[in-house]
């Protein structure tokens, strides 16, 4: 079992009252801080409970101040392999000092070494378009050679951002926005546990937590706050992606937004972004470069046919009866170049769709 | 005196003849009809009494007993009403004829004339093989049973005519034989591929599914063609043999759905039974054991519109038919056995609201959603459908343009072209197309070059391809380079089929 010191014990103590809110805790935890033993710290406390969460409260934590209470809360953890750190911990990553409620407790699985390495958020609306769930798969498997990439578990951007990484180098941490035991939706907990086995899971709260719908967006604060820099692949125009957004320019990461065209009602949210600041990204090529890493983006050997194909797509996604047109060939024969295009990783395609994702120019 | 006359009863395709016995003795007048005879069949005795009084002759005022026999086979309808009719003239002295080895079928009027009845094709072939050679049966069966050889066929309008034919008082002609070759010309269907605008890339995957008698998945929103599309389908398959005509016309006959006008079956059928359509009426089934859809479709394109609104347990019926090409159907009565050998041609949203992937509409569904829509198709059942294809919207300016497209007479030309080549390549294996091929034939037929075998791999990589899609890939790819008349496959064909994959 994880060895605990003090302070952090008594962290992990106070942090299993789900019932108070966050500044009481903060105000708790200087009383307890005063004291070598937690019962003592909570009488010194006495006081301030009593008069801001009553008197009930303070006789269960009263109760709940023994050794006994605390096995029980890290057995809990112990049983289900979470590593709880706090912001006493040395493994506190201390990106999150600069957020507004910075969680006293991380509850984590995994690999906790992905704390310590450069990291880089991708997220995206559960509705999103099956062309900017492609391109989300797509940045992702290029951008997690560089970096540690950050998401949600949610449907759509966020699963195909967890399995793109897991596929390549496992460099994943996906925040989730209730305790371990319930995740949301049910339907990616397989995907989770892959994540705990392979890359990094964390939560701030503790295992048993039911999550409810504010906790998503404020789960987002710490996804932002994790990262150097934020992309936004989709939102509409209400999406909790933006909330992301938001904490992102508070915090003053890099906020990256992919562009939509004029019309689409899922991609206004991302537009708006872009209208107030937010870096166009529409090649991961952008991103790449804004940290100065190498892009490499040498296309290696092109077919002329191949050329022609991107030549007509860098005007945009593009229907194969258009293509076929403007090349003179028949679709059949496009999809072989399209199909060896789409492996290299050059375009995606959605449905007859096909859309680039590399820059693309003629030299 | 005692009469015996020939009629004769199907179980599924095949059947058993049935001897009428009449027999009149003293006693309380009254007229039984024994031997596991349905409503129908005890019903016909108020027919045959009227049909006989009003053909001028009557029926003796005694007890008049009639015996189905074998006893323990159900027998079911109306076509025995000929046979009893002439048993009673027979037994009761009225009609002196020799009707040894002669089959009678037929349904009385209460008039004396005789009406058609099911089945009459599935009868001639089935008495044909017991040794049968004569038959009277009704002049509106006329059609279907003039493509039967090597038999002896009288079409009678009414119970007189037989009477007379009988007696010997005007013999009527035996029916002419039709030739089926005279025949095919009127092979006609009301779709055509030069009908259809835009959709280039569908169409290619039709040709291609045809081609190698490959199941087909269409996905596209409400509205973009895909029936349209699934209709072409039978157009572009190659001709029917008199083989595969005569199966057909059987089943179709049994079921009751033949024109009388048709007499055999000579375009391919096209089966499009509603979502709601029960397992039963899928499969076959009931207490007379009847073809199901999957049956009435044999030899051409069962299409399933919007194939994620069938009940799972009717689509998973599909997946033993789709191997086999026959269905089992075992019933109380027994168990019958009917060919269900067709393409299977489904069509789906991409999600329950059909607007995904649209560019222009807003999909409502959820993820979840999605997926369960998805899932309704099971793994095992998709595992048998070899392309997808997306069908997408036509824009205004296509559908009015003025380009004729192919029609689907050349297409068929080449599809007939690349069925011969497999055919050739298969002789010795027993299975006629690239899709009825197992992993020993994939094997031997398929030899990849590394080249191929390197595209395969990287795409299994990068497109997270499932281990079952290789084979699909690679069967579909032997269907294009036997389109494009090529003996090895080269990577275009695998490229090409990689985009028909499931997405």
């Amino acid at each position: 079992m994880m060895k605990y010191t003090k302070e952090e014990l008594s962290l992990i103590w106070l942090d299993s009252f789900v019932g108070l809110e966050y500044k009481h805790k903060i105000q708790i935890y200087e009383y307890l801080t005063k004291s070598q033993k937690i019962s003592d710290g909570l009488m010194l406390a006495k006081d301030y409970i009593v008069k801001s969460v009553g008197e009930n409260e303070f006789s269960t934590m009263l109760n709940s101040a023994k050794q006994s209470y605390l096995d029980y809360v890290l057995d809990e953890l112990g049983r289900r392999e979470i590593v709880a750190i706090t912001i006493k911990s040395k493994d506190y990553p201390h990106k999150l000092n600069d957020i507004e409620l910075k969680p006293l407790v991380l509850y984590a699985k995994g690999n906790l070494k992905l704390l310590q390495t450069k990291t880089f958020a991708i997220v995206g609306s559960r509705k999103s378009l099956p062309l900017s769930i492609s391109i989300a798969k797509d940045y992702a498997s290029t951008l997690s050679k560089h970096f540690t990439l950050v998401t949600g578990i949610a449907e759509g951007v966020d699963s195909e951002v967890i399995k793109s990484a897991l596929s390549t180098t496992k460099n994943i941490i996906s925040v989730i926005a209730g305790g371990f035991d319930n995740i949301y939706p049910s339907t990616n907990k397989d995907l989770f546990e892959r994540v705990c086995k392979e890359g990094l899971a964390l939560s701030e709260h503790p295992p048993m937590i039911t999550p409810r719908p504010y906790h998503f967006p404020i789960r987002n604060r710490i996804i932002a706050g994790l990262s150097k820099g934020v992309l936004i692949v989709s939102a509409g125009k209400k999406s909790g992606t933006l909330y992301t957004a938001e904490y992102a320019c508070e915090y003053s990461k890099d906020l990256f937004a992919v562009p939509y065209s004029v019309g689409v009602a899922s991609g206004e949210g991302t537009n708006d972004l872009i209208k107030r600041g937010a870096i166009l990204t529409d090649n991961v090529n952008d991103i790449l470069e804004f940290y100065s890493l190498d892009s490499n983006d040498e296309l290696e050997d092109l077919s002329q046919a191949e050329k022609d194909i991107l030549k007509a797509l860098s005007s945009g996604a593009t229907h194969i009866e258009k293509l076929s047109m403007e090349l003179n060939k028949s679709t059949y024969e496009l999809m072989a170049t399209l199909s060896i295009l789409e492996i290299k990783g050059v375009i995606v395609k959605s449905g007859n769709v096909y859309g680039l994702v590399r820059n693309y120019s003629e030299d | 005196m005692i009469a015996k006359v020939n009629g004769f009863a199907l179980i599924g395709l095949d059947g058993v003849s049935i001897e009428v016995e009449v027999d009149i003795n003293n006693g309380l007048p009254a007229f039984d009809i024994v031997g596991l005879a349905d409503t129908a069949v005890k019903e016909s005795k108020e027919r045959v009494r009227s049909a006989i009084k009003n053909s001028g002759r009557n029926i003796p005022i005694k007890h008049i007993t009639v015996n189905l026999a074998p006893a323990d086979v159900k027998k079911e309808g109306s076509s025995l009403d000929l046979a009893i009719a002439i048993g009673l003239l027979k037994s009761s002295g009225q009609l002196e004829a020799d009707t040894n080895g002669i089959i009678f079928l037929g349904e009385l009027s209460l008039d004396g004339s005789v009406r058609r009845v099911n089945g009459v094709l599935p009868t001639l072939i089935s008495a044909l093989n017991l040794g049968y050679k004569k038959f009277i049966i009704p002049k509106g069966n006329e059609n279907e049973a003039s493509f039967v050889q090597d038999i002896d066929v009288v079409a009678v309008e009414s119970l007189k005519q037989a009477i007379d034919h009988l007696s010997g008082l005007s013999i009527i002609e035996p029916i002419k034989k039709h030739d089926f070759k005279a025949q095919e010309s009127k092979n006609v269907y009301h779709s055509d591929l030069a009908l259809v605008k835009g959709q280039t890339v569908a169409k290619r995957a039709l040709e291609v599914a045809v081609s190698g008698g490959h199941n087909l998945l269409l996905v596209g929103a409400p509205g973009t063609g895909k029936t349209m599309l699934a209709k072409c389908i039978p157009t572009i398959m190659p001709d029917m043999t008199f083989g595969e005509a005569l199966e057909t016309t059987k089943i179709h006959s049994v079921a009751g759905i033949l024109k009388d006008s048709d007499g055999i079956v000579l375009t391919r059928p096209f089966r499009s039974p509603h979502h709601t359509a029960t397992t039963v009426a899928l499969a076959g089934g009931g207490s007379h054991v009847k073809p199901g859809e999957i049956s009435l479709a044999h030899n051409g394109v069962l299409f399933l519109d919007e194939m994620p609104e069938y009940t799972r347990s009717s689509l998973e019926v599909l997946r033993q038919p789709l191997e086999d090409g026959n269905i089992t159907v075992s019933r109380a009565s027994g168990t019958v056995n009917f060919p269900a050998n067709f393409m299977l041609c489904g069509s789906m949203n991409p999600c329950p609201c059909g607007n995904y992937g649209s560019s222009e509409k807003v999909c409502t569904c959820s993820p979840s959603q999605i997926a369960k829509y998805k899932s309704k198709i099971s793994g095992p059942l998709l595992d048998r459908i070899d392309i997808q294809v997306e069908v997408d919207e036509v824009k205004y300016a296509e559908l009015t343009e003025e380009k004729q497209s192919e029609s689907s007479k050349t297409v068929k030309n080449r599809v007939n072209r690349t069925r011969a080549i497999q055919k050739n390549r298969f002789l010795s294996d027993g299975i006629l197309t690239n899709s009825d091929m197992g992993e020993r034939h994939i094997q031997k037929y398929c030899k990849l070059s590394k080249e191929c075998e390197d595209i395969l791999r990287k795409a299994y990589e990068t497109l997270h391809l499932s281990p079952r899609a290789r084979s699909r890939i690679i069967k579909v790819a032997r269907t294009i380079a036997d389109m494009e008349l090529y003996e090895q496959i080269m990577p275009a064909h695998i490229l090409e089929a990689i985009s028909y994959r499931h997405t």
